[in-house]
């Protein structure tokens, strides 16, 4: 990871401002391991349970609860969106669903800020 | 885990109860005057969601929905192991109380077509009674011990024995009286509440999204949940209606209440009244 660290305490603080702030150096040196385990993990991401993912064929899903995972960096060109969304669905600005079935990942806790940088990160190459 | 344990907080409550609110308008059930209406609604609601079904095809629950295996057979005769379980169950109904009477003498014509009209509202009482808390209260009235509802496999093949004596019969649950509407309305509060971590409500997944697809199953639409209890799990054990509960509580992230608490037989009231009109076919192995 040299080059690429980030220490937890700032990460939080920029994760909070603006998902932005995570370097593209980073980005590149995603664990795409680690971001496919919190996709599957049912006590983390569990999104498998939910959605397909056509981009990654290590993944069989056969859900349709949500939308199928693909073009993310087209449909969300700006990363902040699709991390708002993860963060919470229920009051992600102007892309709400006050009625999804979503867990709010970061509300709740359920993920990290740093395993949802991890996760959008990953979704972006879908 | 804080959210999990402030489940009974009562500002806690409060707080989830705000923020269901929203979800609470889009469940049809909501704005009807009535628990007949409300009933009405929620099969319309689900019929505009599922084109072409209707609640006879919802009581094999998610099955409906799973390619494949929509060819699940719906009787206890079919079910893995329903013969054991009725012999069980069977054999517990017809055990001699130290008084010398049974099970049998606690309900009229000996239990046959009286599980159909369970839950119901005890107005002595002012509590909703299941046909598991029915089974219990005779129990206690003839001086034996009651069954511990966590006790699936003296409570399952109970439960489904009973309502075996009832099988084709069709669920008619009455809500009559301010009272029994207050226990009614409660079961539907709870229906539409958010909870847990996880922030799902029963009606996230059993109304908003009955029918799509959730892991390797399908969502099971609201009515008709009600009348396939106890069922056969994979592998052969037997579980409640109300273990369900707590098994989706858990999976939504929140402490789950008490098999026969007052929030679930209030819960359990309002899914029943729900699937009213639908034959009782305990012991199927619908998930």
């Amino acid at each position: 990871m040299t080059g690429c660290r980030i220490f937890p305490a700032l990460l939080i603080s920029m994760a909070a401002l603006s998902a932005t702030a995570i370097s593209p150096k980073c980005a590149a040196q995603t664990s795409a391991p680690n971001a496919r385990a919190l996709f599957m993990d049912e006590r983390k991401g569990n999104c498998a349970a939910c959605h397909k993912l056509p981009g990654d064929t290590t993944i069989n899903s056969i859900s349709n609860l949500g939308p199928a995972l693909v073009n993310l960096k087209k449909l969300y060109p700006d990363r902040a969106k699709l991390r708002a969304v993860i963060w919470d669905l229920g009051q992600a600005g102007p892309n709400s669903n006050a009625n999804t079935i979503m867990p709010p990942y970061g509300k709740n806790r359920i993920l990290t800020e740093a395993e949802i940088d991890t996760l959008v990160r990953y979704l972006e190459t879908m | 885990m804080a959210i999990v344990q402030s489940m009974r907080n009562p500002v806690f409550i409060f707080f989830i109860a705000l923020v269901s609110a929203g979800l609470a308008a889009q469940t049809p059930a909501r704005a009807a005057s009535n628990p007949e209406q409300e009933r009405l609604n929620l099969i319309q609601a689900l019929q505009k969601r599922l084109p072409g079904t209707n609640p006879a095809d919802w009581v094999v629950g998610g099955a409906a929905f799973e390619p494949g295996v929509q060819a699940i057979p719906l009787s206890a005769d079919n079910a893995t192991n329903s013969a054991d379980i009725l012999a069980i169950g069977k054999k517990l109904w017809g055990r001699k109380f130290a008084d010398g009477k049974s099970l049998a003498n606690c309900f009229p014509n000996g239990g046959k077509r009286v599980a159909a009209a369970y839950p119901q509202f005890d107005t002595a009482s002012k509590q909703v009674v299941t046909f598991e808390l029915a089974i219990n209260r005779c129990l206690q009235l003839h001086g034996e011990a009651p069954i511990d509802y966590a006790n699936a496999a003296v409570i399952g093949p109970l439960s489904a024995y009973g309502k075996s004596l009832a099988e084709g019969q069709r669920l008619n649950v009455r809500v009559a009286g301010q009272l029994a509407r207050d226990r009614y309305d409660a079961g539907r509060r709870w229906f539409q509440q958010r909870i847990g971590q996880q922030n799902f409500a029963c009606a996230s997944c059993h109304v908003l999204n009955a029918g799509a697809q959730y892991g390797n199953a399908g969502l099971a639409p609201a009515v008709g949940q009600a009348v396939t209890w106890p069922r056969i799990q994979p592998g052969g054990s037997i579980r409640t209606l109300q273990a369900q509960f707590q098994r989706c509580m858990q999976r939504s992230g929140a402490e789950p209440f008490a098999v026969g608490s007052d929030e679930f037989n209030n819960l359990e009231y309002y899914l029943a009244f729900m699937s009213n009109g639908l034959p009782l076919r305990p012991l199927a192995t619908a998930r």
